[in-house]
């Protein structure tokens, strides 16, 4: 179901046709929805809709055609993140153990015969939050250096190198065969 | 999920390249199932989002919306310039006064044949012009008036003639079955009444006496047998003062067509005149209520039938 955004759908979304917002919506909503799956906000599906209505509000002054559409819903992304994670700082949640909501969970027998495997969170756990954004908007969401460097308010050559550190880390991990932790603790 | 894996491995190896790292298998694996999320279904939008991403239904609704004002303005105007004042706040009856108001002829035509004859001859006695020619026009008068319209000319006949013309339409049947008692001494009359018509029919030009019948026959089917009653008020409405016999006589029910517009129109300063076209209206009314108070005044019940 990959919907390739062209300069008409955006054109007609900026005109409020319903039609192109939804191609527009589905077409970055999974991604979007990863990137914040991956960095571990409390309510991704919730913030992810957020995002989309900043951006639908927004698409009038948008500039940059599609790619900077793209840019910016993860921009809008990236705020929203950040918002979460200091709202978590602020007020942590005090919950009874619920065994359904733990997402420390080892897959399945089926998940592994159907190839579904580990979650976004599970592939980048163990990395720096830094290297798991860098990994996220290059890898999800097929963001540039120079876009990636914007969204995180960092140079291109900190991305590069954040970059760098997090796919040897992740080469590594792979090549040894390392379990995730909350595997381990399982 | 992933529609494009070349692509995908494409954006890896570019990705790996500019990072200096080489590629492995495992480290590709990963890199493949970390890129699949991104054709993963979207969320189903909810809330505000899920209004914004729906069908245009809204903006239907709001079209409607956007002319109505103008669409009402235009329609009240247009009321006004009819003559139909405070349309809002009326009522069926003030409606039919209103269309019986644009239509004298027709009240012409009817009412003068039955009650406003007895009154002049009673009072005046001027028969001698009006009286050779009031029985034989009146006599043939109301039974075409009636026939083919269906109206309720019949009621002037009395209660002999109500089973007739029941026949023919069910409201003059009505009306003479609510029994218009004071109607019977109004039958007498038609006589006199032909002075009040032969005067308003020269007065009114044809065309509005043609016109008579085809705005007779609605209000006529509504209201029934009141409506003739209400005819003998127009000619003392229009009736020349020089003519006795305007429906002089308080205890006739010709009487009671005493209509504010009719008194001012008319004959402001004539007392005698009784029978102002607003008789008409208000037998039209209350056609079933007056044969019971035939002596009540017609300004009581003329524009407020409902409180008679």
């Amino acid at each position: 179901m990959a919907i390739t955004l062209t300069e008409e759908i955006l054109s007609a979304a900026r005109g409020g046709e319903p039609q192109a917002l939804r191609e527009i919506y589905e077409s970055l909503a999974p991604s979007i929805l990863a990137y914040l799956t991956g960095k571990g906000c409390e309510d991704p599906e919730a913030l992810c809709q957020e995002v989309f209505l900043a951006v639908f509000s927004k698409l009038e002054k948008l500039t940059g055609g599609i790619s900077g559409l793209r840019t910016f819903a993860f921009s809008v992304a990236h705020a929203r993140m950040v918002d979460d994670v200091r709202q978590r700082k602020r007020q942590p949640v005090l919950a009874q153990f619920d065994p359904q909501a733990d997402s420390r969970f080892s897959s399945s027998a089926e998940e592994t015969f159907l190839g579904t495997g580990p979650g976004v969170t599970a592939l980048l756990e163990g990395l720096p939050r830094r290297q798991q954004e860098v990994l996220l908007l290059r890898v999800v969401g097929d963001l540039s250096i120079e876009e990636t460097a914007n969204i995180m308010g960092s140079s291109t050559g900190a991305v590069k190198q954040l970059q760098a550190r997090a796919l040897r880390a992740l080469k590594g991990r792979m090549e040894r065969g390392e379990v995730p932790d909350h595997e381990r603790i399982a | 999920m992933n529609e494009l894996p070349e692509r995908d491995d494409a954006v890896i190896r570019r990705l790996l390249e500019e990072s200096g790292v080489d590629e492995t298998p495992e480290l590709l694996d990963g890199l493949r199932k970390l890129r699949s999320f991104t054709g993963t279904a979207a969320p189903v939008p909810t809330g505000e989002l899920a209004e914004l991403l729906s069908e245009p239904a809204p903006d239907r609704s709001k079209q409607p919306r956007r002319h109505r004002g103008l669409i009402l303005s235009f329609t009240l105007a247009a009321a006004m310039a009819a003559g139909a004042s405070g349309v809002a706040a009326s009522t069926i009856t003030d409606l039919r006064l209103t269309s019986e108001s644009v239509t004298p002829a027709e009240v012409r035509d009817a009412s003068p044949v039955q009650e406003d004859s007895g009154q002049e001859t009673d009072e005046d006695g001027q028969p001698g012009p009006a009286a050779p020619v009031s029985p034989s026009a009146a006599e043939p008068v109301v039974p075409e008036a009636a026939s083919p319209e269906g109206t309720p000319a019949v009621p002037g006949s009395g209660p002999d003639s109500a089973p007739e013309s029941g026949a023919g339409s069910g409201t003059a049947a009505v009306g003479a079955a609510d029994g218009n008692p004071a109607i019977p001494p109004a039958v007498p009359a038609p006589p006199a009444n032909l002075p009040g018509p032969s005067a308003s029919a020269g007065s009114v030009p044809d065309p509005a006496a043609a016109a008579a019948p085809a705005a007779r026959t609605p209000a006529s089917a509504e209201t029934g047998c009141g409506h003739d009653h209400g005819g003998p008020g127009d000619p003392g409405h229009r009736g020349k003062p020089d003519q006795p016999g305007g429906s002089g006589k308080p205890d006739q029910p010709g009487t009671h067509g005493r209509d504010r517009g009719a008194g001012e129109i008319s004959r402001p300063g004539v007392p005698g005149r009784d029978s102002g076209g607003g008789a008409g209206h208000g037998y039209r009314g209350n056609p079933g209520k007056q044969p019971h108070n035939p002596g009540q005044k017609f300004s009581e019940g003329s524009l407020a039938p409902g409180n008679s």
